[in-house]
């Protein structure tokens, strides 16, 4: 029987604590501590040489000192003493206090790297394992400099020992997240996988981690270990409950390998190999048949591993989703789950049911247990379950259920927790939406969601039902009738004021004609409401009035009587006060006629995708959207507002945010903003691909220079956008000088801390480009922007762009980004005005080879004149009309600015409007003859002349 | 067992002091060790008044930690994986039911402040949670998942997409393991052994992984190693 309290320990730590633990106060502890520190002091710095254990001892109390939370400024050195001691106790202590308290100091990490080296090369298993449990702890680069290359000869050494087999791959994989460019696997790779077959199961459950790591990064390299996981899965999964002696935890067979085999089978498609793929078929079965079975034991614990590969490989079957009977088999289990009287498994039988609800497969099996998640919605009293029980409700939701699921999850809403609140109302405003198929349930929906929550109803989801109502004429009556019920309640939610008066006033004449709803009536409602309102409800109102007017002439004299009176008129609000004056003006001016036509009714809004979709994906992140999400969006084009990518939003956004008076910030804008493929930035590609509509390819974080395209041809926008970062551009250049202005806006409700960017240039742009900048405040609060200015000198011609590099803590995590600015040598561009004769004679002067480059390109989207010539000019040049003889060419002409000189630029774009060709024969001549000209025009020609 | 003797030696105090307030001494997996709980049940027979008040107070207490739950969900709002994810455990965490921290393992670069903070936070959100509710919590972008074991809470952080249970049994492991090691651990021998129990997890959980899972093993390895000096 293992027993360490034995008086084994050092008595005087013993001592020193329960010291600590009698003082009374908190001064009391402190003066403690303050002795014991003075103490130690002392004795470090006496002439006496300390033996180990009085060392050991001496930096044990430090430890615990630091680790009651005071700061330990000494003491280092004598811990790096103490790695090189003999006896394990002693360089315990000494890694120990490394690991918890690691200083960047670089002496100290030297010595530190020495004392590991030694260990490793020490042979002794014990000693192995410390080392690599500090490099593991540790983790730091110059670590990984020091040992990414002896570890993986210790991990695949054949005389190693076992535990040193498990702490060399944890290590390894500790070094690989720091730094993966310092851990080359190449030669290792094949011995690495094959650790999978290793005899010790505490091997392949160390290994395996690194594998699943590994492979991530690299799955064709890493491909061989599926064969090997699933034959190792299927040994395990087949054998008794006794067989793996050690490795069995209440009767279930080695079950975190298991989870971690079937994990990283999920990094892989579904096995090609017939006979791989029918073995781990068979798996997943057993594991669905154990389900079934009674249990071995009454215990948690049992049921708790043998349900964690349980759960481990429905994720795998769902991450397949390619084996129906599977899938249904699953969402059974699940099923039963949901009934279970374990809390832990009702929760996560939620949440995987949420994912099954997505597959094709399994989504109607998943929509049988609608009513007990209805239940569980009701019923569970923690608030995290519930939450999943919305969730699942959301996923499982279809045209078949939807009246059914919306009721319940609007009957829930009354008494739901505040935390969720608003979630539940975009919810259910998106599910009304998309499942509508008569729109006047739509639209009562809607309104009793203002009338329960209020509160929580954003703005999207009421313009939403505005631009609904206003595009589909059928429902137009209905929804007058129905707001103009709901206004009549005593009380009702200002929102419900906002619809209420924009409905009115587009379509209260549809309801007119009933005596109780006479104009009057209506006119009379919405005033009473008015006085309660804030500032923009009672403009929208006033717009109402006057839109009255125009439906209402009747209404006429006691609007304007509204309007007319001082509280109108002369209101302290300057929009208010505006609108009434303009608004009485207009009725008493204009002719009927006029009125009719300024105030005519809205035309439709144009179809795209939903705003309170783009607000809940928003909210939610792109990891708690998941599949189902993305799912919803692609199935979301057949329904309801069929249109509209992904990308549209943020690319409305970036547009809505250029202020370019060039019209092409817009026609560049609109749907380049996902992300440019992987787009390589080389020369020949770079133009085409402006010019290109990408697809909307999934957004990434990797893929970081995907704004930086756009900006070839305009100045200003959204450069980048994730969860939790905006970063805008403003920028203006003259000559070879230029400003860029760079707003970061923090996304989240969380302060970013230690924000610092630097912006560099690479290579030889250093000497090409000169970048200013002012270091910005280092904490931007939540919701919050922060600006930059940059001051670019442009010294002579140059190709890279410089980067910005970005970091801050985000909720205690370092984010690092690094982005190209969008800085191009176009940017220098001074147009230049010229006539025909003059072009064609400079034209000709520029004939030597260096001087021109042509390039002949597909275009990938209709020629359009005028989107033609707004991306010439925001290129720079000026666009010389009536020059070329051919009035489909196009003729630009420049002057590049930079410091050390001048460079002429003539540019023709011939397009081939039959084949579809941007047939661009057209060479760009430079008129400059300079050493570096080759280069700059090979520079030069992805922009101008390949346009 | 010399230690136990030990330790009431040198805190009289402690063992002169109503038993049901010293739960440090309340051993984790109490089903092991029948004496301990037949002691415990007839220690609380004389303070079963003071017991009644304390279930008041606590059940105040309950009601504003749960206003403030509420607050603290409501300001952090759902969880967003991180950007840049690859580690699994983001940190293992001990503390008693009043916020003490007896062990606190880091996987992952946080600054001595951002520390503090998320120790506690995680009390924050776990002391509130009572039998009914799940072992999982979310917690920022990331999810804890916990366990009580007498006073003391056994935190675990993973990311969101982690198999909660193989981590909640992990947890349980490691507990046996201590229980085994320590020979009927309770809150105390962490706080005097506290250098060891770096030891048995670092045998246990390595680099933020799972680094062995087997009790045998793991305690055979930490006794050899108990024996060399």
């Amino acid at each position: 029987m293992p027993a360490v309290s034995k008086g084994d320990g050092m008595r005087g730590l013993a001592v020193f604590i329960s010291d600590i633990r009698n003082c009374k106060s908190k001064e009391a502890e402190i003066k403690r501590i303050n002795k014991e520190l003075a103490n130690i002091r002392s004795k470090f710095k006496g002439d006496k040489a300390l033996d180990g254990y009085s060392k050991k001892k001496y930096v044990c109390k430090l430890l615990f000192i630091f680790l009651l939370g005071h700061d330990i400024d000494f003491g280092h050195m004598e811990a790096v003493n103490l790695l090189s001691s003999n006896k394990y106790t002693e360089k315990q202590i000494g890694y120990l206090f490394i690991s918890v308290l690691v200083n960047s100091n670089s002496e100290l990490i030297r010595l530190i790297n020495n004392a590991i080296k030694n260990d490793l090369s020490s042979r002794n298993p014990t000693f192995m394992c410390l080392a690599l449990h500090c490099i593991a702890n540790v983790g730091s680069r110059e670590m990984a400099e020091a040992f990414a290359s002896e570890i993986p000869r210790i991990l695949v050494a054949g005389d190693t020992m076992d535990s040193v087999k498990q702490s060399a791959a944890l290590c390894l994989l500790r070094l690989y997240k720091t730094s993966p460019d310092l851990v080359l696997m190449g030669e290792w790779t094949s011995r690495v996988v094959h650790l999978l077959n290793d005899q010790h199961m505490g091997v392949v459950t160390a290994a395996i981690s690194l594998i699943t790591c590994l492979s991530q990064k690299n799955p064709d390299e890493f491909k061989t270990c599926v064969s090997l996981a699933v034959s190792r899965l299927s040994r395990i999964v087949s054998s008794a409950s006794t067989d793996l002696q050690d490795y069995t935890y209440y009767f279930v067979p080695a079950p975190w390998l298991s989870c971690k085999l079937l994990r990283l089978l999920q990094c892989y498609p579904p096995p090609e190999d017939g006979a791989v793929k029918g073995r781990l078929v068979e798996c997943l079965e057993t594991i669905l048949n154990k389900a079934q079975e009674p249990p071995k034991s009454k215990k948690v614990q049992h049921s708790n591993a043998k349900n964690a590969i349980l759960f481990e490989a429905i994720s795998l079957i769902i991450h397949y989703d390619s084996e129906p009977n599977l899938l249904v088999r699953a969402c059974n289990q699940l099923g039963q789950f949901l009934q279970h009287r374990e809390t832990n498994l009702r929760y996560l039988a939620l949440e995987s049911m949420c994912t099954l609800a997505s597959s094709e497969f399994s989504h109607e099996a998943v929509k049988t247990h609608i009513e007990t998640v209805i239940n569980a919605l009701k019923t569970e009293r923690d608030v995290s379950v519930r939450q999943r029980a919305a969730d699942l409700l959301y996923a499982m939701c279809d045209r078949s259920n939807a009246k059914q699921i919306v009721a319940e999850m609007l009957s829930y809403l009354e008494t739901a927790d505040y935390s969720i609140r608003e979630e539940m109302v975009l919810k259910v405003a998106i599910l009304a939406e998309k499942y509508a198929v008569d729109y006047s349930w739509y639209v009562d929906t809607i309104l009793n969601l203002i009338r329960i929550a209020g509160d929580y109803v954003s703005e999207e989801v009421w313009y939403r039902v505005i631009q609904i109502v206003i595009n589909r004429d059928d429902v137009q009556g209905y929804a007058a009738k129905t707001v103009f019920e709901a206004l009549q309640a005593p009380a009702c939610h200002e929102n419900m004021v906002k619809v209420g008066g924009y409905i009115l006033g587009e379509f209260g004449n549809l309801i007119a004609g009933d005596p109780r709803s006479s104009p009057l009536v209506q006119f009379n409602l919405l005033h009473s409401k008015f006085h309660l309102c804030s500032v923009p409800t009672r403009a929208l109102l006033l717009s109402a009035y006057i839109k009255f007017i125009n439906l209402f002439p009747e209404t006429k004299a006691t609007i304007q009587e509204v309007l007319r009176c001082d509280s109108q008129i002369r209101n302290s609000d300057v929009e208010l006060q505006q609108r009434a004056v303009e608004y009485l003006k207009l009725s008493s001016i204009a002719s009927t006629d006029v009125l009719a036509t300024v105030l005519e009714e809205m035309p439709p809004f144009p179809e795209r995708e939903s705003s309170i979709l783009a607000k809940l994906k928003k909210k939610k992140g792109p990891g708690a959207v998941s599949v189902t999400e993305l799912e919803d969006s692609k199935r979301e084009g057949g329904e309801l507002n069929g249109g509209g990518d992904r990308g549209q939003d943020t690319a409305t956004m970036a547009a809505s945010n250029a202020s370019t008076p060039s019209p092409s910030a817009d026609l560049l804008g609109i749907r380049s903003t996902a992300p440019l493929g992987a787009a390589p930035a080389s020369a020949g590609s770079l133009l085409v691909d402006v010019f290109s509509e990408a697809g909307p390819t999934a957004p990434s974080a990797a893929v970081n220079d995907d704004g930086f395209l756009r900006f070839v041809c305009k100045n200003n926008g959204v450069l980048f956008e994730n969860q939790l970062l905006q970063i805008g551009i403003k920028s203006e250049y003259r000559q070879n000088l230029g400003r860029m202005y760079l707003f970061y806006g923090n996304k989240t409700s969380v302060q970013f801390a230690s924000f610092t960017t630097t912006v560099s240039c690479p290579g030889e742009l250093q000497s090409q480009l000169n970048v200013q900048t002012k270091p910005v405040e280092p904490l931007v609060e939540g919701g919050a922007q922060i600006q930059q200015v940059l001051n670019i000198e442009c010294l002579t011609d140059f190709s890279d762009a410089p980067l910005l590099n970005i970091k801050f803590r985000y909720g205690g995590a370092l984010q690092n980004l690094t982005l190209k600015l969008p800085v191009t040598i176009n940017k220098f561009f001074q147009p230049t005005e010229m006539t025909s004769h003059d072009f064609f004679q400079r034209w000709k002067q520029l004939s030597q080879p260096q001087q021109e480059a042509q390039k002949i390109f597909k275009a990938n989207n209709s020629m359009d004149t005028e989107v033609l010539k707004a991306k010439l000019l925001g290129l720079g040049t000026a666009l010389l009309d009536n020059v070329d003889p051919n009035p489909e060419n196009y003729v630009c002409a420049g002057v590049i600015q930079t410091k050390s000189q001048q460079v002429g630029c003539l540019l023709r774009l011939e397009p081939n409007a039959q084949a579809q060709v941007q047939h661009t024969d057209s060479p760009e001549r430079v008129s400059h003859n300079y050493s570096s000209i080759p280069n700059f025009l090979h520079y030069l020609s992805p922009y101008s002349v390949n346009i | 067992m010399g230690k136990r003797a030990l330790f009431r030696r040198v805190f009289s105090f402690l063992v002169q002091a109503p038993r049901c307030f010293d739960q440090l001494l309340f051993p984790l997996l109490c089903q092991k060790n029948k004496k301990t709980r037949v002691r415990r049940r007839r220690d609380h027979e004389p303070c079963l008044l003071l017991l009644l008040l304390l279930l008041l107070l606590l059940i105040l207490l309950l009601l504003l930690l749960h206003e403030a739950k509420t607050a603290f969900q409501r300001t952090t709002a759902r969880p967003r994986p991180p950007l840049f994810s690859f580690l699994s455990i983001r940190f293992i965490l001990i503390q008693n039911r009043a916020g003490k921290t007896r062990l606190a393992k880091w996987y992952m670069q946080f600054d001595d402040d951002e520390k503090q903070k998320l120790i506690e936070e995680v009390h924050a959100v776990v002391t509130v949670r009572d039998a009914k509710h799940t072992n999982f919590v979310e917690f920022r972008n990331f999810k804890i998942i916990y366990r009580r074991y007498a006073g003391l809470y056994f935190c675990i952080c993973v990311d969101v997409t982690d198999n909660n249970l193989a981590y909640l049994e992990g947890i349980h492991n490691f507990v046996e393991v201590l229980n085994e090691y320590f020979h009927n651990v309770c809150e105390l021998d962490l706080v005097f052994n506290f250098y060891k129990v770096y030891t048995v997890v670092d045998e246990m959980f390595l680099a933020g992984e799972i680094r062995e899972t087997s009790q045998t093993k793991v305690l055979k390895q930490l006794l050899m190693l108990q024996s060399l000096e």
